[in-house]
């Protein structure tokens, strides 16, 4: 076998390669979560027309050089919609992510590193609000709330909590074991000193690399709950209630359904890979 | 010389997983049983034992980082097991611990001047401003460069880490340091560095030290006193030299044979200790030691051992005399 490379080549080489996927892993997250960001800061001046506009005489237009998305059936374009829509999509995914982690993350140290029986009074109510799909829960408190993009951060809050509680929680109780732990109780560091200052950063990884990938759920839950008509209400840009809007067209007008879909994928795909990404680096670190 | 820490009788329990059909019955691990020993201040005590006789539990048991289940605690003339805050606070502020695995002992997320900057500011050891200059001060104390102040603990070797560990032992400025198998961890040489920097900082600063090893030769090297232990309870106390050269308890007799030795021509003894120490879940009847003791008379597993006194000695055994 004269051709093979040898073995400490090949090995060389697929050494080299996983480093430079780990990184372009995280660049290529950044760039696409980055990219949907400034086309949402600069939406004003991108968009080529007013999302809310409406054309009488230019409903259900294929995509063609005026309307590369084509319109809808009020004859709004597709592409400006789209574009606007980044906004509202976004800050779900930011605030929809922002709130659950801080309290679960909260809920979770103090539950272990407290123990006893505040520990598994928060475990079974962990247990209570897993027992319920993810969906149907949101979808009650957001019903018993009213629709809305607040109802629906709420909703986010209250439901989304458990598995960074989780998560963290089980740091915790690992951490408050170690030897470092011990000395900050010998060296007579408060409770607080102790868990916030010592504990929890070392709990975290796990919980930011969670985040990001959680990002894409609550995107898709958000886009979920707008398609079911209790999330961003019309005619407010949105991709879940666009995609629900161009779903009786499907069959005449394919765009309408298509481009917002297309929008969720690859922002999804960016904070997966971003994820990924984040998860390779922070595990190199330590 | 007036005695720092006394401790009388001390018990401590941990409960374990229940036993019986469904677990329901309670178990009770016994770590430390009745154990006994005195420090004077500037002195050092050895505590050597097997694994898992409690020598760990003991020493945090002593410094309240454990909860102590009867007995006393005398620290500078306070009963700390009164758990008055007061108390805990000052014990907090005049004692220090070193651990044994040097890495795990600091948080990985901080830079070594913030580990040190943080006790001397939490315990307001130094004015605010002199913290940075206390913290250079520290680490030339304990052999390392100042530079090292920016690094963190993973950059570091063991022997490094564990220099650090004894900087923020002394960052509190204490009258007793619990080292806790702290040269366990590192390798031959380091050990003699680290225990040659104990030396010279207990000769400057007066410092009471409890060295909890499992290592004899590091014990006669280091410490004034030893205190031998056995499944929870102190079998033997008493001046290094003395008790090395001629000890009073079996099983001390049996530690000190087993000491490996670089010697060839010196043999291990033909039969060590037999057996493994039995589980602190059950304790033997009697005195601890009689399933393995090669001296042990019928009496031993009824009663426990009378406790016998000469001097500065004590040993708890049937034997008021080694019949060997």
């Amino acid at each position: 076998m004269s051709h093979s490379p040898s073995p400490t080549r090949s090995l060389r080489w697929r050494l080299v390669w996983s480093l430079r996927n780990g990184r372009l892993t995280l660049y290529c997250g950044l760039a696409i979560v980055l990219g949907w960001c400034l086309l949402a800061l600069c939406a004003p001046w991108i968009a080529p027309f007013d999302p809310l506009m409406q054309n009488g005489e230019l409903r259900l237009a294929a995509p063609s050089l005026a309307h590369p998305f084509g319109t809808d059936n009020f004859g709004r374009d597709v592409l400006s919609r789209v574009i606007w829509g980044a906004r509202i999509d976004l800050q779900m995914a930011l605030i929809g992510v922002i709130f659950p982690f801080l309290l679960g993350t909260c809920i979770g140290a103090i539950s272990g590193y407290i123990g006893g029986l505040l520990d598994n009074a928060c475990m079974r109510l962990i247990d209570i609000v897993l027992a319920f799909p993810f969906l149907v829960l949101m979808l009650a408190i957001m019903a018993i709330l009213g629709p809305g993009l607040g109802s629906f951060y709420i909703a986010m809050a209250l439901v989304g909590w458990v598995s960074y509680a989780r998560l963290i929680r089980s740091q915790i109780l690992v951490l408050k074991q170690s030897d470092f732990a011990l000395a900050a109780r010998s060296l007579g560091f408060s409770h607080r000193r102790t868990l916030f200052g010592h504990l929890l950063p070392n709990a975290l990884f796990g919980s930011v690399v969670f985040c990001m990938s959680d990002a894409v759920l609550v995107l898709l839950n958000g886009a979920a709950v707008s398609y079911l008509g209790l999330g961003v209400q019309p005619p407010t840009p949105e991709w879940g209630s666009m995609v629900a809007e161009g779903q009786s067209f499907i069959t005449i007008a394919w765009w309408i359904c298509t481009f917002p879909g297309l929008a969720v994928v690859t922002l999804a795909m960016g904070f997966s890979l971003l994820a990924d990404g984040v998860a390779e680096r922070l595990g190199d670190r330590s | 010389m007036t005695t720092l820490l006394q401790v009388k009788d001390l018990h401590v329990q941990f409960s374990a997983a229940g036993g019986g059909l469904f677990g329901l019955r309670p178990r009770k691990v016994n770590a430390v049983n009745g154990a006994s020993l005195t420090l004077a201040a500037g002195q050092t005590l050895g505590l050597v034992g097997e694994s898992g006789c409690g020598k760990s539990t003991l020493a945090r048991a002593i410094l309240q980082l454990n909860p102590v289940t009867a007995g006393q605690v005398v620290f500078d003339g306070i009963d700390m097991t009164q758990g008055r805050k007061v108390d805990i606070a000052r014990l907090r502020r005049e004692t220090a611990m070193i651990f044994q695995d040097p890495y795990s002992a600091l948080n990985p997320g901080q830079r070594i001047g913030q580990i040190l900057a943080e006790v001397l500011q939490v315990q307001r050891k130094v004015p605010a401003e002199r913290i940075p200059a206390r913290v250079v001060e520290l680490l030339e104390l304990v052999g390392l460069h100042p530079e090292m102040a920016e690094r963190k603990p993973g950059s570091l070797s063991g022997g490094q880490c564990q220099r650090v560990g004894i900087a923020r032992a002394l960052a509190i400025e204490p009258r007793l340091i619990v080292a806790d198998e702290c040269v366990a961890a590192l390798d031959v040489s380091i050990q003699g560095q680290i225990i040659n920097l104990l030396l010279t900082l207990r000769e400057r600063m007066g410092l009471a030290l409890l060295f909890i090893t499992h290592d004899l030769g590091v014990v006669r090297r280091l410490c004034d006193r030893v205190a031998v232990m056995y499944l929870g309870q102190i079998v033997e106390e008493g001046p290094v030299d003395e008790v090395f050269d001629a000890p009073h308890h079996p099983y001390t007799a049996a530690l000190i044979q087993s000491i490996a030795d670089i010697d060839p021509a010196r043999r291990l003894p033909e039969r060590p200790l037999a057996g493994e120490p039995p589980s602190p879940l059950h304790l033997p009847s009697g005195c601890a030691f009689h399933p393995r003791c090669p001296q042990a008379l019928p009496t031993c597993s009824e009663t426990a051992p009378p406790s016998h006194s000469q001097g500065a000695r004590r040993h708890a055994c049937i034997h008021p005399r080694p019949p060997y």
